[in-house]
């Protein structure tokens, strides 16, 4: 039986390169909705660029990209933005949290940009950094943070819009096994609560065996793919 | 996004971005005051005949003491463009101020593309920070102009007064200050935002479409022969010196807007990257780091070196011919000329401080911007002394070399004009103004990088070996 749940990322024959080095080399994906899945393989293969080009960060040179769907070829980079900002969230290897902004400010930030009145923003904002266990943090710089709160706070970022989907590339690489558990725990369990699929980009086997499949690249195409629950 | 949400992105929060909005107002207001004085200048309808008493059509009015460079009509316009000429090195500051904190502030708008911003909004918030700082400048610029009429007015004794008492057509100047410098403001933030591409990754360079050669060409030419046209027949000239002049003038200005302004970034910054290679052929350790951070980064210092080029020719200028007035049996009123020389040569001299403190803002930013490797160096046993000297030859290699060579390509180019001098009347005097000059700037350049001690300081702290 084939599974009822729409595509929300679909990657077809996707090829980019930069310079001389081949990151992808006509990959193929889909990602349906509430699914998580892991994307693994070795430094170098193509991962990072393969989720860049999933969330229309990187314009891939060949093969179309889905998201949520829209064509992101045919999207400009306004566009896209918007789309991202609405329908998407996103978590980097270093939370890359806007530096002079609090915490509180950093979470709430996706809704302001949206236009959303200052006081409304930092409410639902509150109430995700209470949900990642940061509501002590709230009025501090993100200079003040360990690593693991800053990616709890990112986190929350990418969580305070109600995503349809979150890429996450390397959510707990800067991080011990405990915090990157408890880290994945918040992600994935927020995630599947809200019935946004989630795609993650890891080395870390212990990391990909949290998701319901895993894709396996190397050089640039999927070597292999495997359903885990 | 929603006006608050601007302001909120918008207003400065770090120490850099302090300093930048105290740099942008502050430069802003000195620019804003001077021009506020040339339109009160400008709106002078006195005239005297030098001699204190009035002509042309209007009824006598007192002229407070005015000096006669204000009080007669006829040159009334070279202080009024002496005073606009001079807000141009004060707005290179600001403008060079717009880029403090560079690497730091791009970091933060690829955070803000990450979060969702659009290239657009990040834009407008870049032109809301300019904007703010520029019409806070603006604002000041009143109090700065009553500052200025305090110092070049009532202070000066009378006869020498540059600035008129105030009138109250000057609020509606101000205001038109305000206005161009809130909006040339917010819109030169957008542009030097606009040079880069923030993405949710990172940033990376625009690289705009480059204009037609052949039209530089054209420009540098085109003003070449004016110049040409104008200098050679003015040796011989027994009348009609006006026509040549203005024919000089024409071709310089035409060069300046035409091709100059791009000139002046290429050659600048060629320049500045030759000379940090000649710095690391000297093989020292000092100048090794010197070089290596001239060749990295040489647009800041290739600007400053254009401003100080400009500088050094108009030094070189007023010293042969203040020689030559001097040298010369004429019938000449020498406290006349003299002081109209001694103000043009003080306008030169702020010039001059104002390009070093835009150098010196500059390598304020460096140290801000290169924290880490900086940290590394000292961690690695580079004492600060050391780091100390490398500001100072950094500052000094772009500077001195650069007014050394305008005061002598001046001082040769007015010798030519005026070949009837004898050669002491223009070698001498070139010389020594070009070696005054050189060690003026050079002692301008050891102070400035003595006010960046402190932030030197803080940027060999090893805490800033974690600054990514």
């Amino acid at each position: 039986m084939t599974d009822p749940s729409p595509l929300v990322v679909e990657l077809t024959g996707v090829k980019h390169s930069y310079r001389r080095t081949v990151a992808l080399r006509g990959v193929s994906l889909a990602v349906r909705a509430h699914e998580v899945v892991a994307v693994t393989g070795p430094s170098g293969c193509g991962k990072s660029t393969l989720l860049h080009a999933a969330a229309g960060i990187v314009r891939p040179q060949g093969g179309t990209v889905q998201l949520l769907g829209h064509d992101l070829a045919v999207l400009d980079e306004t566009a896209r933005t918007l789309l991202r900002r609405r329908r998407v969230g996103i978590v980097l290897q270093f939370g890359q949290l806007v530096p002079d902004l609090s915490v509180l400010d950093n979470v709430a930030l996706p809704l302001l940009l949206e236009g959303h009145d200052r006081e409304a923003a930092q409410t639902a904002a509150a109430e995700w950094l209470a949900r990642t266990g940061l509501e002590d943090c709230a009025d501090v710089s993100p200079a003040e943070l360990s690593g693991g709160q800053a990616q709890r706070a990112a986190v929350a970022r990418a969580l305070v819009t109600g995503p349809a989907v979150v890429f996450a590339d390397e959510p707990t690489g800067s991080m011990d096994t405990v915090a990157g558990e408890l880290l994945l725990d918040l992600l994935v369990g927020a995630a599947r609560e809200r019935g946004a699929a989630v795609v993650l980009v890891t080395h870390d086997n212990l990391v990909a065996a949290r998701a319901d499949r895993e894709v396996r690249l190397r050089d640039g195409v999927v070597e292999a793919e495997a359903v885990l629950r | 996004m929603r006006p608050a949400t601007t302001l909120l992105l918008a207003r400065p929060t770090s120490a850099a971005d302090r300093g930048r909005f105290l740099l942008v107002t502050g430069a802003t207001a000195v620019a804003g005051g001077l021009l506020v004085a040339a339109a009160r200048v400008a709106q002078l309808t006195i005239d005297t005949d030098g001699g204190g008493s009035y002509v042309g059509p209007q009824a006598p009015v007192p002229d407070g003491g005015l000096a006669p460079y204000v009080s007669q009509a006829g040159l009334r316009p070279g202080v009024v463009l002496g005073a606009v000429l001079l807000t141009v090195p004060v707005l290179a500051l600001a403008v060079q101020a717009l880029r403090v904190g560079s690497v730091a502030r791009e970091r933060r708008m690829a955070s803000l593309r990450l979060a969702g911003a659009t290239p657009r909004e990040v834009r407008t918030i870049a032109a809301a920070e300019a904007g703010a700082a520029a019409a806070m400048g603006g604002l000041l610029a009143g109090p700065v102009y009553l500052v200025l009429w305090l110092l070049l007015g009532v202070l000066l004794p009378v006869g020498l007064r540059l600035v008129p008492t105030p009138a109250s057509l000057d609020l509606v100047t101000w205001a038109g200050v305000l206005l161009v410098a809130s909006v040339g403001g917010a819109a030169a933030g957008a542009v030097v935002q606009g040079r880069v591409v923030a993405e949710p990754l990172g940033v990376r360079r625009r690289s705009g479409p480059r204009p037609p050669g052949g039209a530089n060409l054209l420009g540098l030419l085109g003003g070449l022969a004016l110049v040409v046209g104008g200098a050679v027949p003015l040796t011989h000239a027994g009348s009609g010196e006006y026509v040549l002049f203005a024919l000089v003038i024409a071709g310089l200005l035409f060069m300046a807007f035409t091709a100059g302004p791009r000139l002046v970034r290429r050659r600048g910054r060629t320049l500045q990257r030759r000379r940090g290679r000649t710095l690391q052929r000297r093989g020292s350790a000092v100048d090794l780091l010197a070089g290596g951070r001239l060749r990295a980064e040489p647009r800041a210092p290739g600007r400053v070196a254009a401003v100080l080029v400009v500088c050094g020719i108009a030094l070189g200028v007023e010293a042969v011919q203040v020689t030559h007035l001097l040298t010369t049996d004429g019938n000449y009123d020498l406290s006349f000329y003299l002081t109209g020389f001694g103000m043009a040569a003080v306008g030169v001299l702020v010039a001059v401080v104002v390009a070093v403190l835009t150098l010196l803002v500059g390598a304020a930013d460096q140290l801000l911007d290169a924290r880490r490797p900086l940290a590394s160096l000292f961690a690695l046993g580079v004492d600060e002394s050391t780091l100390a000297r490398v500001l100072k030859r950094q500052q000094s290699a772009a500077a001195v070399p650069a007014v050394a060579i305008g005061a002598l390509v001046g001082g040769a180019g007015t010798g030519y004009l005026a070949s009837g001098d004898g050669p002491a009347r223009i070698v001498l005097p070139t010389l020594a103004v070009a070696a005054l000059a050189a060690a003026a700037v050079w002692l301008v350049t050891r102070l400035a990088a003595r006010l960046l001690r402190s932030r030197l300081r803080s940027t060999l702290d090893p805490e800033n070996l974690r600054v990514a």
